[in-house]
């Protein structure tokens, strides 16, 4: 084995390593600043509603996906309800509280719920678009 | 190297990868475990390795990616089930390149510090690569939208989820290297072919069935 090797692959995973470590202090700096406000509100469009109202209010879907039924509010009359003017034109992005989002289009909003626990479950789409813990919901 | 038998190799290797991807991933996954690691970190990497340094054949892991990838098409849970077939298959590509631009001739050094240090490069960028690949193609296979943004808010994370791979691959590297091998060209084929075709055979027939016991 050469010189050069034995000297860059070493460093090579000291700097992963180095990614590693800064990503996960990152993550937990970032983490431990956001509140979370699940299980009380969630941020649409700029505003804030409470979660209560929200399942008092807006009209209730139930939703298969991988033999698992999950119940929560529709997306499409949540759009609705919070007065998001011309819906179909939009896209909507949904953020964790740990960072993660997926954006879907108006059209898988049809089959999406968002349930109590404030997690999006869409039965026309797999599973990695079913965001934990969304605490906005982004209309762009 | 007997071509037949480094195709078998690859075919023994690929189906225990895919049998742990498709059985042992989604219960770790059930339990608790963070199953995406574990499965980059310690399985993928160490059937890798350990077939590397068997048959010391450049290719084969990507072949062996391959039938994983296939597998994981009967497997009825998860996500995107194409976007993780392509995933292991990108897991595999990501391996070759790394060992066959940093690691010709690893075997014939057994250093701990360069053994080690491969250990973390190949887990780490086998999981984080295979983790952003899936990200990419799920919204383009399922026919929504790639969306650049949430892969860089979410890079992160991805990268931070890493470290654990990272570990693990710095342990299991290690492992698979003094492991001792016997060599297959001496084995024989009366033992060789019933063995392996026996062990690919069992692992295809409980993936299957589990699928079909699941729809």
């Amino acid at each position: 084995m050469s010189i050069r090797k034995e000297t860059t692959i070493p460093v090579l995973a000291i700097v992963l390593l180095l990614i590693a470590t800064t990503s996960s202090a990152y993550v937990y700096i970032n983490q431990s600043s956001v509140e979370s406000t699940v299980g009380e509100s969630i941020l649409i469009n700029g505003d804030s509603f409470e979660i209560a109202t929200l399942f008092e209010n807006v009209e209730k879907r139930t939703e298969i996906v991988a033999e698992v039924e999950y119940e929560g509010i529709a997306l499409d009359k949540l759009i609705e309800y919070v007065g998001v003017t011309s819906p179909e034109s939009h896209s909507y992005r949904f953020v964790a509280d740990d960072g993660y989002s997926k954006t879907v289009e108006w059209s898988h909003l049809s089959d999406g719920i968002l349930t109590l626990d404030q997690r999006s479950v869409f039965s026309n789409l797999p599973k990695a678009f079913s965001v934990r813990n969304v605490i906005e919901i982004e209309v762009n | 190297m007997d071509k037949k038998k480094f195709v078998v190799g690859m075919i023994v290797f690929g189906s225990l990868w895919g049998f742990s991807e498709c059985i042992i991933g989604p219960a770790m996954g059930d339990a608790g475990f963070p199953s995406g690691a574990i499965m980059g970190g310690l399985f993928a990497v160490g059937l890798m390795v350990l077939s590397r340094s068997m048959f010391r054949q450049p290719g084969m892991q990507l072949g062996m990616g391959l039938i994983a990838g296939c597998m994981r098409m009967f497997n009825p849970f998860g996500s995107c089930i194409v976007c993780s077939a392509i995933a292991i298959a990108a897991e595999a590509a990501l391996f070759e390149l790394i060992w066959s631009a940093i690691s010709k001739d690893l075997h014939k050094s057994k250093n701990p510090v360069m053994m080690v240090s491969l250990g973390v490069i190949s887990g780490y960028s086998v999981f984080v690569g295979g983790y952003i690949v899936t990200q990419i193609l799920t919204p383009i296979v399922s026919s929504s939208t790639f969306y650049l943004e949430n892969l860089i808010a979410f890079l992160p994370q991805i990268l931070a989820r890493g470290t654990l791979a990272a570990i693990l691959g710095a342990i299991i590297v290690p492992v698979a290297l003094l492991m001792r091998i016997p060599d297959i060209s001496k084995v024989k084929d009366r033992l060789y072919y019933p063995t392996a075709m026996g062990i690919s055979v069992i692992s295809w027939v409980i993936v299957i069935g589990n699928f079909l016991l699941s729809a």
